[in-house]
């Protein structure tokens, strides 16, 4: 410690009032890193210092608020707004759940016969035919929605990876 | 509803007057309170307006913080944590304050950001030059903090910029003595080789 120079870590635990640091030894006996400290520490100093001196005063003052709103008007006031974020929360669920609900059942409700193969299974992702007419729905035999199907031309395909519906009227 | 008046200078209490200050406002005492709000005042302020870059709103925030004090000052266990205490309901309170106007920009065509009151921060008859080195220096203590982790970017405004204890931070930011000692150590070596500041501070101390 006493033949290197403190690094920027222990010059900053020295800085920021340390005492307990192995480094204040090494501060004691070498001029150069106790000059570098105290740099840093005069730069913080004007750090404040400027910072101080380009605050604005403000004229303004406490002032006292008026009387809280009556009790009988909002009983239980501290209870509100927890409440409110509660039923909120719970709504917003609730339409989400039966959002998703609502389009599960369709999907579900899809026979083969109400639906034909528009999509052209390449590889790895279908290539959509005839320009864009609705959503293509692909999902394996447990109704897991999957990412890569594989299907035949002429028929619906319930290959090891799932099948392609495609509603027919859309 | 009544002022409290001209604020007072905060050099001019001593911190024992302060607590006795504060256990007769956590007593439920409102001319104790009072005193508390016109010696902190411009502090808080200050501290405020560093972070929202706007007076009128930091005055604003300034109301809302000794309000919120003034309702909860009787859950405060120790007076002598008051200035602390206080800190921490002006930190949420930026925050909080912060983080709206960050979604208001986000339907803003104009964009935001920077020092844009530093025009107004100047005493009158500042002149350009003084303008233009305030909005310079701003810029670079700016892009210094931005550069930190939050933590980090806290705790150093909290000691340097706001002039806090380690004991005042961290019971502000509710962490320990050697959490923020670490952030404040961290923060302090990012501050070293940050030349750009660095030298503008010392060309201004010459």
């Amino acid at each position: 410690m006493s033949r290197e120079h403190l690094d920027a870590a222990a010059l900053a635990r020295i800085v920021a009032g340390d005492p307990k640091s192995l480094a204040s030894e090494h501060l004691a006996k070498c001029a150069q890193c106790r000059g570098q400290a105290a740099e840093l520490k005069t730069d913080l100093g004007e750090l404040t210092r400027r910072v101080r001196a380009s605050a604005p005063f403000t004229a303004t003052s406490f002032v006292w608020p008026q009387a809280a709103p009556s009790r009988s008007l909002r009983p239980l006031g501290w209870l509100w707004s927890p409440a409110v974020g509660a039923a909120v929360l719970a709504l917003i669920l609730a339409v989400v759940w039966l959002g998703i609900k609502e389009d599960r059942s369709a999907v579900l409700s899809l026979r083969p016969e109400q639906t034909r193969i528009w999509a052209e299974v390449m590889d790895d992702e279908p290539e959509r035919l005839g320009g864009f007419v609705g959503f293509l729905v692909a999902e394996n035999s447990a109704g897991l929605e999957v990412d890569f199907i594989s299907a035949d031309d002429d028929e619906i395909a319930t290959g090891a990876e799932g099948v392609i519906l495609w509603p027919g009227v859309l | 509803m009544h002022s409290s008046g001209q604020p007072d200078q905060p050099q001019k209490t001593s911190a024992d007057q302060v607590t006795q200050w504060a256990s007769q406002a956590i007593a439920g005492d409102s001319a104790a309170f009072e005193k508390l709000a016109r010696h902190f005042w411009q502090e808080v302020f200050r501290m405020l307006f560093y972070r929202v870059s706007n007076q009128a709103d930091a005055e604003d925030l300034c109301q809302e913080v000794f309000e919120r004090a003034l309702r909860s000052i009787s859950s405060l266990r120790s007076p002598e944590n008051l200035r602390a205490w206080l800190y921490g309901i002006a930190l949420n309170r930026s925050r909080d304050f912060l983080r709206k106007r960050r979604v208001l920009a986000m339907f803003q065509t104009t964009p935001e950001g920077g020092h844009p009151e530093v025009e107004d921060q100047g005493p009158c008859g500042a002149s350009a030059l003084e303008l233009a080195a305030k909005r310079r220096f701003w810029q670079k203590i700016n892009e210094f903090l931005m550069g930190l982790p939050r933590l980090q970017r806290e705790v150093f405004s909290l000691r340097y910029v706001d002039e806090l204890s380690i004991p005042e931070i961290a019971q502000a930011l509710g962490k320990s003595q050697s959490a923020i000692k670490t952030h404040l150590y961290r923060s302090l070596e990012r501050f070293k080789k940050s030349h750009s500041l660095v030298r503008e501070l010392r060309e201004e101390a010459r």
